[in-house]
């Protein structure tokens, strides 16, 4: 219990019952100092600014481009800014105009009905997975075979793998069933 | 509407919200919210990642890799433990392999034998720092993770326990033998020295 009498996370109860135990027991106390002195040792700081920084840097930009690759096609933000009044204006009457010419006279019968998110929806999703560490590569394999999907990158530095999705696949539903399973920390689906 | 909140970011001020709230905005693609949880855990990953890893450069990897997956995941988390748990959780799952990668094993590091100084105080300061930094490096990374997650982060046995995955005795059979061996490692003269600077 010293160590988590020192570092004060010990539940008032058995704090009560520990110093009462300790009181008395001179063993006890040149081992409290002892590990005081080690607590302090450890929680030394050391200057992380520099590499805070640079980790945001690096994480706001990976966090840019995963937002590109789930919206290919719009990006509102970038494309609103260095526009003119007069030009956005132009360029959303044409679209409107677009848009009304494929509905009303080029657009699929009711069962084929093409809309506006319909690429989105058709293009391929990936999952991101992390087995445990050490996983056989067979073992990899097969699982990734048994799902139906495809492995199409990794692992990462940090172990992580990218696997694409079967046409008719439910992303969610094979992370969750990836989740399940003992050899896999995490599983998420990306993409649209 | 993930993607929407990931490209406008949010108005919404995150400084006082608490780990589970950020967790939650997190998972809706909040990216304020996950710039101040960045904020408040790098640090503490850099520290525990760099104690399981002995490197900087690999310690900033996981830490980021970390990041980056509770940016992924965090719709996942269940609520079942806290969420620093949870993360630390993840960082330790990552250092280790982190460590694997890099092919460490007990007692292959080099040590930085620089200590040049003129106060002398401070030398031995940077002695004793070093004494202990040198003892722990010797430790297997299990227990190494546990006296960080003790002596750095504060958590109690039982939360230990949930970050890596282990029954609680596991983590006080690992903090005994930690302390063993570190009193082995360390002489009585360092504790002393350390007790002396701390009260001079």
């Amino acid at each position: 219990m010293i160590p988590w009498y020192v570092n004060g996370s010990l539940p008032e109860a058995e704090v009560q019952q520990f110093e009462r135990e300790a009181a008395s027991c001179e063993v006890c106390q040149a081992e409290i100092e002892r590990q005081r002195f080690l607590a302090d040792q450890v929680a030394v700081e050391e200057p992380v600014e520099q590499a805070r920084v640079r980790s945001w840097e690096i994480i706001r930009a990976q966090l840019d481009t995963e937002t590109v690759a789930r919206a290919p096609r719009s990006e509102p933000r970038r494309w609103f800014a260095g526009r003119n009044a007069g030009a956005l204006g132009l360029t959303g009457l044409t679209a409107a105009v677009c848009l009304f010419v494929v509905v009303q006279f080029g657009g699929p019968g009711e069962d084929g009905f093409v809309t506006l998110t319909t690429a989105a929806e058709q293009a391929e999703a990936v999952i991101k997975f992390q087995p445990v560490p050490g996983l056989k590569d067979d073992r990899l394999n097969a699982i990734i075979a048994e799902h139906g999907l495809t492995n199409l990158s990794g692992p990462t530095d940090a172990g992580i793998y990218t696997v694409n999705v079967p046409k008719d696949g439910d992303a969610m539903a094979i992370a969750d069933l990836l989740m399940a399973l003992p050899e896999v920390d995490f599983a998420a689906p990306e993409g649209p | 509407m993930r993607l929407l909140k990931t490209i406008l970011g949010t108005s919404r001020s995150s400084s006082t919200m608490s780990d589970g709230d950020l967790l939650r905005a997190v998972a809706a693609g909040d990216v304020a919210a996950f710039e101040q949880l960045h904020r408040k855990y790098f640090p503490k990953l850099m520290h525990f990642a760099r104690r399981i890893t002995d490197s900087n450069e690999a310690a900033e990897e996981v830490a980021n890799d970390v990041l980056m997956t509770v940016w992924r995941t965090a719709d996942r988390f269940e609520g079942r433990s806290k969420p620093s748990t949870w993360i630390f959780g993840i960082a330790y799952r990552m250092s280790m392999k982190q460590r694997q990668k890099l092919g460490l094993r007990k007692g292959d590091v080099e040590l930085d034998e620089t200590l040049i100084s003129d106060d002398a105080d401070h030398v031995e300061q940077l002695a004793i720092a070093q004494d202990v930094t040198k003892a722990l490096k010797q430790l297997k990374p299990e227990l190494r993770a546990v006296v960080e997650l003790t002596y750095y982060n504060g958590y109690l046995y039982t939360e230990i326990a949930e970050i890596l995955e282990c029954p609680v005795g596991t983590v006080k059979t690992r903090m005994m033998t930690a302390r063993n061996r570190l009193r082995d490692l360390l002489s009585d003269e360092a504790y002393s020295k350390g007790a002396q600077n701390e009260f001079a």
